[in-house]
Protein backbone atom coordinates (compact mmCIF):
# COMPACT_ATOMS: atom_id res chain seq x y z
CA UNK A 1 0.00 0.00 0.00
CA UNK A 2 1.57 3.07 -1.00
CA UNK A 3 1.20 6.61 -1.79
CA UNK A 4 2.49 7.84 -5.17
CA UNK A 5 2.17 11.66 -5.25
CA UNK A 6 -0.35 14.67 -4.94
CA UNK A 7 -1.68 17.32 -7.04
CA UNK A 8 -3.48 20.20 -5.50
CA UNK A 9 -5.75 22.09 -8.17
CA UNK A 10 -7.48 25.25 -7.50
CA UNK A 11 -10.63 26.39 -8.86
CA UNK A 12 -9.49 27.49 -12.20
CA UNK A 13 -7.38 24.68 -12.71
CA UNK A 14 -3.93 26.42 -11.78
CA UNK A 15 -1.80 23.38 -10.08
CA UNK A 16 -1.35 24.71 -6.20
CA UNK A 17 0.92 22.05 -5.17
CA UNK A 18 2.54 18.91 -6.34
CA UNK A 19 3.76 16.53 -3.72
CA UNK A 20 5.55 13.45 -4.41
CA UNK A 21 6.76 10.26 -1.89
CA UNK A 22 6.92 7.37 -4.90
CA UNK A 23 7.26 7.66 -8.25
CA UNK A 24 8.92 4.98 -10.27
CA UNK A 25 8.91 6.28 -13.23
CA UNK A 26 8.77 10.24 -14.66
CA UNK A 27 6.23 10.98 -17.66
CA UNK A 28 8.81 12.80 -19.53
CA UNK A 29 6.91 16.53 -19.97
CA UNK A 30 7.18 19.10 -17.91
CA UNK A 31 5.26 19.27 -14.30
CA UNK A 32 3.04 22.43 -15.74
CA UNK A 33 2.05 20.16 -19.04
CA UNK A 34 1.54 17.17 -16.65
CA UNK A 35 -0.63 18.99 -14.28
CA UNK A 36 -2.99 20.34 -17.47
CA UNK A 37 -3.39 16.70 -18.89
CA UNK A 38 -3.93 15.52 -15.01
CA UNK A 39 -6.70 18.36 -14.73
CA UNK A 40 -7.94 17.40 -18.30
CA UNK A 41 -8.83 14.33 -17.05
CA UNK A 42 -10.28 15.11 -13.75
CA UNK A 43 -12.21 17.34 -15.62
CA UNK A 44 -13.19 14.98 -18.19
CA UNK A 45 -14.12 12.28 -15.78
CA UNK A 46 -15.89 14.25 -13.35
CA UNK A 47 -18.69 15.45 -16.00
CA UNK A 48 -18.31 12.05 -18.01
CA UNK A 49 -20.11 10.94 -14.57
CA UNK A 50 -22.26 13.69 -13.45
CA UNK A 51 -23.93 13.07 -16.94
CA UNK A 52 -24.31 9.36 -16.62
CA UNK A 53 -24.76 8.67 -12.49
CA UNK A 54 -28.09 8.37 -11.58
CA UNK A 55 -26.98 10.05 -8.33
CA UNK A 56 -25.40 13.35 -7.75
CA UNK A 57 -22.06 13.42 -6.56
CA UNK A 58 -22.62 14.32 -3.16
CA UNK A 59 -19.55 13.59 -1.55
CA UNK A 60 -17.07 15.33 -3.93
CA UNK A 61 -14.65 11.85 -3.71
CA UNK A 62 -14.17 9.93 -7.04
CA UNK A 63 -11.73 7.17 -6.77
CA UNK A 64 -10.65 5.78 -10.86
CA UNK A 65 -8.65 2.68 -10.86
CA UNK A 66 -8.05 -0.64 -12.81
CA UNK A 67 -6.63 -3.69 -11.60
CA UNK A 68 -2.89 -3.24 -12.78
CA UNK A 69 -3.05 0.66 -13.02
CA UNK A 70 -2.27 3.17 -9.75
CA UNK A 71 -5.61 4.25 -8.44
CA UNK A 72 -6.06 7.94 -8.55
CA UNK A 73 -8.59 9.17 -6.20
CA UNK A 74 -10.11 12.71 -6.42
CA UNK A 75 -11.54 14.80 -3.43
CA UNK A 76 -13.18 17.92 -4.10
CA UNK A 77 -14.57 20.54 -2.15
CA UNK A 78 -17.98 22.60 -2.38
CA UNK A 79 -15.26 25.46 -2.93
CA UNK A 80 -13.56 23.58 -6.19
CA UNK A 81 -10.39 22.92 -4.45
CA UNK A 82 -9.16 19.67 -6.08
CA UNK A 83 -7.15 16.95 -4.26
CA UNK A 84 -6.05 14.24 -6.57
CA UNK A 85 -3.84 11.46 -4.67
CA UNK A 86 -2.20 8.96 -6.87
CA UNK A 87 -1.74 5.46 -5.21
CA UNK A 88 -1.25 1.80 -5.54
CA UNK A 89 -4.49 -0.24 -5.99
CA UNK A 90 -4.32 -1.82 -2.55
CA UNK A 91 -4.52 1.72 -0.48
CA UNK A 92 -7.71 1.81 2.14
CA UNK A 93 -8.88 4.99 3.78
CA UNK A 94 -8.20 7.03 1.26
CA UNK A 95 -11.09 9.46 1.19
CA UNK A 96 -10.69 10.09 5.73
CA UNK A 97 -7.24 10.40 4.23
CA UNK A 98 -8.34 13.67 1.71
CA UNK A 99 -10.52 14.76 4.08
CA UNK A 100 -7.64 15.01 6.78
CA UNK A 101 -4.98 16.95 4.46
CA UNK A 102 -7.79 19.31 3.57
CA UNK A 103 -9.07 20.09 7.33
CA UNK A 104 -6.10 19.22 8.80
CA UNK A 105 -3.40 20.95 6.26
CA UNK A 106 -4.74 22.86 3.47
CA UNK A 107 -7.30 25.26 6.37
CA UNK A 108 -4.92 25.25 8.56
CA UNK A 109 -1.69 26.04 6.94
CA UNK A 110 -3.47 27.79 3.62
CA UNK A 111 -6.68 29.26 4.28
CA UNK A 112 -5.47 30.63 7.29
CA UNK A 113 -1.91 32.01 5.98
CA UNK A 114 -2.94 35.64 5.19
CA UNK A 115 0.93 35.49 3.58
CA UNK A 116 -0.39 32.92 1.14
CA UNK A 117 -2.44 34.52 -1.65
CA UNK A 118 -5.15 32.00 -2.84
CA UNK A 119 -4.73 31.48 -6.62
CA UNK A 120 -1.02 31.29 -6.26
CA UNK A 121 1.07 28.08 -6.42
CA UNK A 122 1.27 27.33 -2.60
CA UNK A 123 5.18 28.27 -1.82
CA UNK A 124 4.83 27.53 2.34
CA UNK A 125 7.41 25.27 4.00
CA UNK A 126 5.27 24.91 6.59
CA UNK A 127 2.42 23.39 4.55
CA UNK A 128 4.81 21.05 2.70
CA UNK A 129 6.07 19.62 5.75
CA UNK A 130 2.62 19.16 7.90
CA UNK A 131 1.72 17.66 4.57
CA UNK A 132 4.89 15.26 4.46
CA UNK A 133 3.79 14.33 8.22
CA UNK A 134 0.22 13.63 7.56
CA UNK A 135 1.06 11.71 4.59
CA UNK A 136 3.82 9.54 6.43
CA UNK A 137 1.56 8.34 9.33
CA UNK A 138 -1.50 7.74 7.55
CA UNK A 139 -1.86 3.86 7.60
CA UNK A 140 -2.09 3.53 3.69
CA UNK A 141 1.34 4.76 3.57
CA UNK A 142 4.13 2.02 3.07
CA UNK A 143 7.66 2.64 2.71
CA UNK A 144 8.49 -0.38 0.46
CA UNK A 145 5.58 -0.40 -2.72
CA UNK A 146 3.65 -3.82 -2.29
CA UNK B 1 4.00 55.90 27.36
CA UNK B 2 1.69 58.84 28.82
CA UNK B 3 -0.80 57.21 30.41
CA UNK B 4 1.36 54.17 32.16
CA UNK B 5 0.62 54.26 35.68
CA UNK B 6 -3.19 54.17 35.48
CA UNK B 7 -2.31 51.17 32.28
CA UNK B 8 -0.72 49.32 34.37
CA UNK B 9 -3.20 49.19 37.63
CA UNK B 10 -6.19 48.59 35.61
CA UNK B 11 -4.48 46.21 32.99
CA UNK B 12 -3.23 44.06 35.76
CA UNK B 13 -6.94 44.05 36.81
CA UNK B 14 -8.51 43.36 33.24
CA UNK B 15 -6.16 41.06 32.20
CA UNK B 16 -7.35 38.25 35.17
CA UNK B 17 -10.40 38.99 33.90
CA UNK B 18 -9.64 37.19 30.71
CA UNK B 19 -9.13 34.05 32.06
CA UNK B 20 -11.98 32.71 34.13
CA UNK B 21 -14.60 33.24 31.70
CA UNK B 22 -16.67 30.39 33.36
CA UNK B 23 -16.43 30.06 36.90
CA UNK B 24 -18.60 27.08 36.44
CA UNK B 25 -15.26 24.94 34.89
CA UNK B 26 -13.58 25.97 38.15
CA UNK B 27 -15.84 24.34 40.38
CA UNK B 28 -16.18 21.41 37.76
CA UNK B 29 -12.44 20.72 37.49
CA UNK B 30 -10.27 18.87 39.33
CA UNK B 31 -8.06 20.99 40.39
CA UNK B 32 -9.25 23.34 43.19
CA UNK B 33 -7.19 26.45 43.13
CA UNK B 34 -7.14 28.60 46.18
CA UNK B 35 -10.03 29.81 46.90
CA UNK B 36 -8.71 33.93 47.47
CA UNK B 37 -7.37 33.78 43.87
CA UNK B 38 -10.41 33.00 42.62
CA UNK B 39 -13.00 35.01 44.57
CA UNK B 40 -10.74 37.78 43.36
CA UNK B 41 -11.00 37.10 39.50
CA UNK B 42 -14.83 36.87 39.81
CA UNK B 43 -15.24 40.05 41.57
CA UNK B 44 -12.79 41.84 39.06
CA UNK B 45 -14.99 40.46 36.03
CA UNK B 46 -18.42 41.18 37.45
CA UNK B 47 -17.21 44.23 38.03
CA UNK B 48 -16.13 45.72 34.90
CA UNK B 49 -19.16 43.59 33.31
CA UNK B 50 -21.55 46.10 35.18
CA UNK B 51 -22.77 48.31 32.67
CA UNK B 52 -22.10 51.61 34.66
CA UNK B 53 -18.26 50.31 34.48
CA UNK B 54 -18.38 49.02 30.88
CA UNK B 55 -17.60 52.33 29.28
CA UNK B 56 -14.98 53.01 32.06
CA UNK B 57 -13.15 49.60 31.03
CA UNK B 58 -13.55 50.37 27.40
CA UNK B 59 -11.66 53.61 28.28
CA UNK B 60 -8.65 52.25 29.53
CA UNK B 61 -8.11 49.32 26.60
CA UNK B 62 -8.68 52.50 24.33
CA UNK B 63 -6.10 54.42 26.58
CA UNK B 64 -3.61 51.48 26.23
CA UNK B 65 -4.23 51.11 22.52
CA UNK B 66 -3.41 54.49 22.11
CA UNK B 67 -0.19 54.69 23.91
CA UNK B 68 1.25 51.46 21.80
CA UNK B 69 -0.09 53.38 18.44
CA UNK B 70 2.21 56.02 20.11
CA UNK B 71 5.10 54.45 21.08
CA UNK B 72 4.95 51.31 18.97
CA UNK B 73 4.65 52.70 15.20
CA UNK B 74 8.07 52.06 14.20
CA UNK B 75 8.44 48.71 15.63
CA UNK B 76 7.61 45.32 13.72
CA UNK B 77 8.23 42.98 16.37
CA UNK B 78 6.70 43.55 20.38
CA UNK B 79 7.48 41.03 22.95
CA UNK B 80 4.87 40.96 26.29
CA UNK B 81 3.98 38.72 28.83
CA UNK B 82 0.66 38.05 28.63
CA UNK B 83 -0.25 38.93 32.29
CA UNK B 84 1.22 39.36 35.21
CA UNK B 85 0.94 37.07 37.44
CA UNK B 86 1.02 32.94 35.70
CA UNK B 87 -2.72 31.56 35.69
CA UNK B 88 -3.32 29.44 38.55
CA UNK B 89 -3.74 25.97 36.91
CA UNK B 90 -6.76 24.99 35.73
CA UNK B 91 -8.55 28.44 35.02
CA UNK B 92 -7.02 29.09 31.65
CA UNK B 93 -9.27 27.80 29.19
CA UNK B 94 -7.37 24.91 27.43
CA UNK B 95 -8.05 25.62 23.65
CA UNK B 96 -5.21 27.92 23.18
CA UNK B 97 -6.55 29.25 19.74
CA UNK B 98 -9.59 30.94 21.54
CA UNK B 99 -9.92 33.83 22.65
CA UNK B 100 -12.69 36.18 25.14
CA UNK B 101 -15.29 37.42 22.68
CA UNK B 102 -15.15 40.63 25.15
CA UNK B 103 -11.48 40.85 23.42
CA UNK B 104 -12.70 40.42 19.99
CA UNK B 105 -15.35 43.17 20.16
CA UNK B 106 -12.75 45.26 21.13
CA UNK B 107 -10.23 44.80 18.83
CA UNK B 108 -12.87 45.13 15.94
CA UNK B 109 -14.43 48.16 17.99
CA UNK B 110 -10.19 49.41 17.41
CA UNK B 111 -10.34 48.74 13.75
CA UNK B 112 -13.29 50.35 12.94
CA UNK B 113 -12.03 53.92 14.64
CA UNK B 114 -8.68 53.45 12.79
CA UNK B 115 -10.67 53.00 9.71
CA UNK B 116 -12.38 56.23 10.31
CA UNK B 117 -9.43 57.89 11.08
CA UNK B 118 -7.75 56.88 8.21
CA UNK B 119 -11.00 57.59 5.92
CA UNK B 120 -12.78 60.10 7.59
CA UNK B 121 -15.46 59.27 5.09
CA UNK B 122 -18.01 57.29 6.22
CA UNK B 123 -18.87 55.96 2.35
CA UNK B 124 -15.38 54.46 2.09
CA UNK B 125 -14.93 52.89 5.81
CA UNK B 126 -18.31 51.12 4.47
CA UNK B 127 -16.88 50.11 1.25
CA UNK B 128 -13.65 48.94 2.75
CA UNK B 129 -15.17 47.08 5.78
CA UNK B 130 -17.14 45.17 3.00
CA UNK B 131 -14.31 44.46 1.34
CA UNK B 132 -12.32 43.24 4.28
CA UNK B 133 -15.30 40.97 4.87
CA UNK B 134 -15.05 39.72 1.38
CA UNK B 135 -11.26 38.66 1.67
CA UNK B 136 -12.22 37.16 5.02
CA UNK B 137 -15.25 35.10 4.12
CA UNK B 138 -13.23 33.60 1.11
CA UNK B 139 -10.84 31.73 3.53
CA UNK B 140 -13.21 31.44 6.41
CA UNK B 141 -15.74 29.32 3.68
CA UNK B 142 -12.61 26.72 3.81
CA UNK B 143 -12.50 26.41 7.27
CA UNK B 144 -16.65 26.16 7.60
CA UNK B 145 -16.65 23.33 4.87
CA UNK B 146 -13.59 21.64 6.89
CA UNK B 147 -15.30 21.90 10.23
CA UNK B 148 -19.46 21.74 9.97
CA UNK B 149 -18.69 19.47 6.37
CA UNK B 150 -22.35 20.59 5.24
CA UNK B 151 -22.67 18.84 1.80
CA UNK B 152 -23.97 20.76 -1.43
CA UNK B 153 -26.73 22.72 -1.16
CA UNK B 154 -29.73 22.42 -3.36
CA UNK B 155 -31.36 25.59 -3.20
CA UNK B 156 -31.04 28.55 -1.33
CA UNK B 157 -32.86 27.88 1.92
CA UNK B 158 -30.36 25.02 2.58
CA UNK B 159 -28.02 28.28 1.89
CA UNK B 160 -29.66 30.01 4.48
CA UNK B 161 -29.90 27.26 6.89
CA UNK B 162 -25.77 26.75 6.49
CA UNK B 163 -25.21 30.37 7.08
CA UNK B 164 -27.12 30.76 10.45
CA UNK B 165 -25.17 27.00 11.37
CA UNK B 166 -22.31 29.36 10.59
CA UNK B 167 -23.20 32.17 12.46
CA UNK B 168 -23.70 30.21 15.74
CA UNK B 169 -19.97 28.16 14.80
CA UNK B 170 -18.14 31.59 15.04
CA UNK B 171 -20.04 34.30 16.84
CA UNK B 172 -21.95 31.87 19.37
CA UNK B 173 -25.04 33.98 18.45
CA UNK B 174 -28.25 31.92 16.93
CA UNK B 175 -30.26 34.18 14.14
CA UNK B 176 -33.36 33.87 12.83
CA UNK B 177 -33.81 33.77 9.15
CA UNK B 178 -37.16 34.84 7.42
CA UNK B 179 -38.92 37.56 5.92
CA UNK B 180 -38.67 35.35 2.13
CA UNK B 181 -39.84 37.24 -0.44
CA UNK B 182 -42.44 35.57 -3.06
CA UNK B 183 -39.36 34.92 -5.63
CA UNK B 184 -37.81 32.56 -3.05
CA UNK B 185 -34.59 34.49 -3.84
CA UNK B 186 -34.04 37.37 -0.97
CA UNK B 187 -34.05 36.41 2.77
CA UNK B 188 -33.22 38.45 6.00
CA UNK B 189 -30.87 37.16 8.58
CA UNK B 190 -31.56 38.86 11.79
CA UNK B 191 -29.64 39.24 15.20
CA UNK B 192 -31.03 40.23 18.54
CA UNK B 193 -27.37 41.05 19.35
CA UNK B 194 -24.85 41.88 17.77
CA UNK B 195 -21.90 40.40 19.58
CA UNK B 196 -19.04 43.09 17.21
CA UNK B 197 -20.96 45.98 18.65
CA UNK B 198 -21.41 45.11 22.44
CA UNK B 199 -19.91 48.06 23.82
CA UNK B 200 -20.58 50.44 20.82
CA UNK B 201 -22.27 53.79 20.77
CA UNK B 202 -22.39 55.53 17.26
CA UNK B 203 -21.66 59.35 17.19
CA UNK B 204 -23.64 61.96 15.56
CA UNK B 205 -21.15 62.04 13.10
CA UNK B 206 -21.13 58.82 11.99
CA UNK B 207 -24.61 57.82 11.36
CA UNK B 208 -24.33 56.57 8.10
CA UNK B 209 -21.51 54.59 9.05
CA UNK B 210 -22.30 50.20 8.60
CA UNK B 211 -20.70 49.38 11.94
CA UNK B 212 -20.95 45.83 10.99
CA UNK B 213 -20.47 46.23 7.56
CA UNK B 214 -17.83 43.47 7.34
CA UNK B 215 -20.11 40.71 8.18
CA UNK B 216 -21.96 41.42 4.42
CA UNK B 217 -18.47 41.10 3.27
CA UNK B 218 -17.64 38.10 4.48
CA UNK B 219 -21.09 36.39 3.44
CA UNK B 220 -20.53 37.61 -0.23
CA UNK B 221 -17.43 36.30 0.37
CA UNK B 222 -17.91 33.01 1.31
CA UNK B 223 -20.92 32.62 -1.21
CA UNK B 224 -19.10 32.86 -4.31
CA UNK B 225 -15.92 30.77 -3.14
CA UNK B 226 -19.73 28.29 -3.26
CA UNK B 227 -20.19 29.18 -6.58
CA UNK B 228 -22.68 31.48 -5.68
CA UNK B 229 -22.96 35.14 -6.49
CA UNK B 230 -25.01 36.57 -3.78
CA UNK B 231 -25.79 40.41 -2.59
CA UNK B 232 -25.43 41.14 1.48
CA UNK B 233 -26.45 44.41 3.18
CA UNK B 234 -28.11 45.91 5.81
CA UNK B 235 -31.06 46.99 6.59
CA UNK B 236 -32.05 47.26 10.18
CA UNK B 237 -29.21 48.09 12.93
CA UNK B 238 -29.41 48.41 16.70
CA UNK B 239 -26.77 50.63 17.25
CA UNK B 240 -28.80 52.78 14.77
CA UNK B 241 -32.03 52.52 17.08
CA UNK B 242 -33.68 49.94 15.52
CA UNK B 243 -35.21 46.51 17.77
CA UNK B 244 -32.62 44.43 15.65
CA UNK B 245 -29.63 43.77 13.16
CA UNK B 246 -30.97 42.60 10.10
CA UNK B 247 -28.91 41.74 6.96
CA UNK B 248 -30.72 41.08 3.53
CA UNK B 249 -29.50 38.62 1.17
CA UNK B 250 -30.49 38.37 -2.20
CA UNK B 251 -28.82 35.60 -4.88
CA UNK B 252 -28.14 37.05 -7.70
CA UNK B 253 -26.62 34.02 -9.66
CA UNK B 254 -25.25 31.03 -9.83
CA UNK B 255 -21.19 31.26 -11.17
CA UNK B 256 -20.37 28.33 -13.39
CA UNK B 257 -17.34 26.38 -13.11
CA UNK B 258 -14.35 27.89 -15.12
CA UNK B 259 -13.55 25.36 -17.87
CA UNK B 260 -10.05 24.22 -18.97
CA UNK B 261 -8.80 25.92 -22.46
CA UNK B 262 -9.03 23.32 -25.24
CA UNK B 263 -11.64 21.24 -23.82
CA UNK B 264 -14.98 23.14 -25.43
Amino acid sequence: MTIYNLYIFDRDGQMLYYGEWTRKKQSGMSREEEAKLMYGMIFSIKSFVTKMSPVDLREGYLTYCTNKYPALHLFETPSRIKFVLNTDVGAQGIKELLHQIYTQVYVEYVSFNPMCPLNKPIESELFAAKLDEVVRQSPAYASRPA
Amino acid sequence: MPHVEISITCYATLSTCEAPGDSGAVHGGSVYPDIEVVRGHVLARNYSLLKENQRKVLKVWCLIWQDFQVCCSGMSLLLTPTTLNPSPQGLRPADPKKVSGELFTLTYGSLVAQLLKDYENVDDVNRQLERMGYNIGMRLIEDFLARANPGRCYDLRDTADKIQQAFKLYLGVSPSIGSWNPGGDEFSVVLETNPLAEFVELPDHCLGLRYSNILAGIIRGACEMVQMEVMAWFIADQLKGDNVTEIRIKFVKRLEDAIPAGED
